[in-house]
């Protein structure tokens, strides 16, 4: 952490400025990043921002409507539906074929990233963190196909790899997965169904990161 | 001078002295001034008389108040604790700062949590100017850099005024 802080004089020392600037509102963060920089670059720190994310509580994020209503920054105005979330980022898409949007709402920070690439009309998109290779990684899945595609986030381009067996998910084309524990789960929509789709755990222990299989769990 | 074994095998309560910066000396029960973990820790390694370097009389008083109420909770008298903490925060900045720094380096972590979330809750919407005055930070910014910043987080200045005050 910067040691500037203390050396102006303030009253507190670093880390107790650390914890009490734990207990605000990521909303009160973004105004009081210019109180100084060794203050902006200790809330921008992945100690801080880890922390920070820990104890934060849950909210309903709403756009119209009951919940905590969230004020977005002009070029962020023209969301058309929001497809995922994970670890409190929400993965939206963007009106007029515009792309894709990850945004984090708090700080409204956001990455643009392109649309899957191969647009098929029965789709759906998931959103998760893989803990193996510590990266955020966009789903991108199609009903009939025998493949999906993957975006890496950081260098936001899609690859496709090994999908799902189609019998097992039924339609796919309003489904909405959960992200939880560095996996994406779906409920397959068919009668009498008896197991759930998973991605992501499997492929980790066989050390392929990238060629995410999807296998039934029960 | 007492044996450091324990006082309930005894029935005796056993006493420990605290003294401050500023010399003054506090006589309390073992059993209040354990729920700091500092002291209990040299208490443990059969001390009964606790120089406190990094804390005045003036500080040390309130937190030994503190220390007396939280000794008699019990699961009748949560709502008296809890207006309890509620007068007990009421001080200036410059006050709580004293106590949040002693109450850190006395490891009371209750005295910790409830200090920290007042601190907190007062400087929730503070303007950024009164931010500086109650932590006494000097701006580094020079006003382009500052307007920049802000620019970047427009939104989050919108939404009405924020309070200059400093109490």
């Amino acid at each position: 952490m910067d040691d500037n802080l203390e050396t102006k004089g303030n009253w507190l020392p670093n880390d107790l400025l650390f914890k009490v600037f734990l207990l605000l509102p990521a909303e009160t963060l973004c105004r009081l990043r210019y109180v100084c920089k060794p203050l902006l670059s200790m809330i921008n720190s992945l100690t801080f921002v880890e922390d920070h994310f820990r104890q934060s509580e849950t909210v309903l994020i709403t756009q119209n409507g009951k919940g905590h209503k969230v004020c977005m920054p002009n070029n962020l105005r023209n969301i058309k539906c929001i497809l995922a979330a994970c670890n409190g980022l929400v993965l939206a898409q963007i009106r007029e074929n515009e792309g894709l949007v990850v945004i984090n709402p708090s700080t409204r920070n956001h990455i643009r990233v392109p649309l899957g690439t191969i647009g098929f009309v029965h789709e759906c998109y998931g959103f998760m963190f893989s803990h193996f290779t510590g990266a955020y990684k966009v789903v991108h899945l199609f009903r009939d196909q025998s493949y999906c595609e993957i975006l890496n986030l950081t260098t936001r381009s899609w690859h496709a790899v090994d999908g799902p067996n189609l019998g097992e998910f039924g339609s796919i084309a309003t489904h909405r997965s959960v992200s939880a524990v560095g996996a994406l789960y779906w409920l397959p929509k068919k009668d009498g169904c008896n197991h759930v789709v998973s991605l992501g755990r499997l492929s980790l222990v066989q050390e392929k990161p990238l060629a995410l299989l999807l296998y039934l769990l029960m | 001078m007492a044996s450091s074994s324990s006082s309930s095998k005894t029935g005796l309560k056993k006493m420990l002295t605290l003294k401050s910066s500023d010399g003054d000396e506090f006589e309390l029960e073992e059993s209040i001034v354990i729920q700091c973990q500092t002291i209990k820790h040299m208490v443990e390694d059969g001390f009964s008389l606790i120089p406190l370097q990094n804390v005045d009389t003036k500080t040390l008083t309130k937190i030994i108040e503190y220390m007396k109420k939280h000794a008699e909770k019990t699961e009748s008298n949560k709502e008296e604790i809890k207006n309890f903490n509620k007068e007990f925060v009421k001080g200036s900045f410059d006050d709580q700062f004293e106590l949040v720094s002693a109450a850190n380096y006395l490891h009371i972590n209750g005295l910790m949590d409830l200090l920290c979330q007042s601190i907190a809750d007062r400087i929730n919407n503070k303007s950024v100017r009164a931010v500086r005055e109650i932590f006494n930070i000097s701006n580094d910014y020079t006003p382009d850099e500052e307007e920049k910043v802000r620019d970047e987080h427009k939104w989050a200045h919108e939404g009405g005024e924020f309070d200059e005050s400093l109490d």
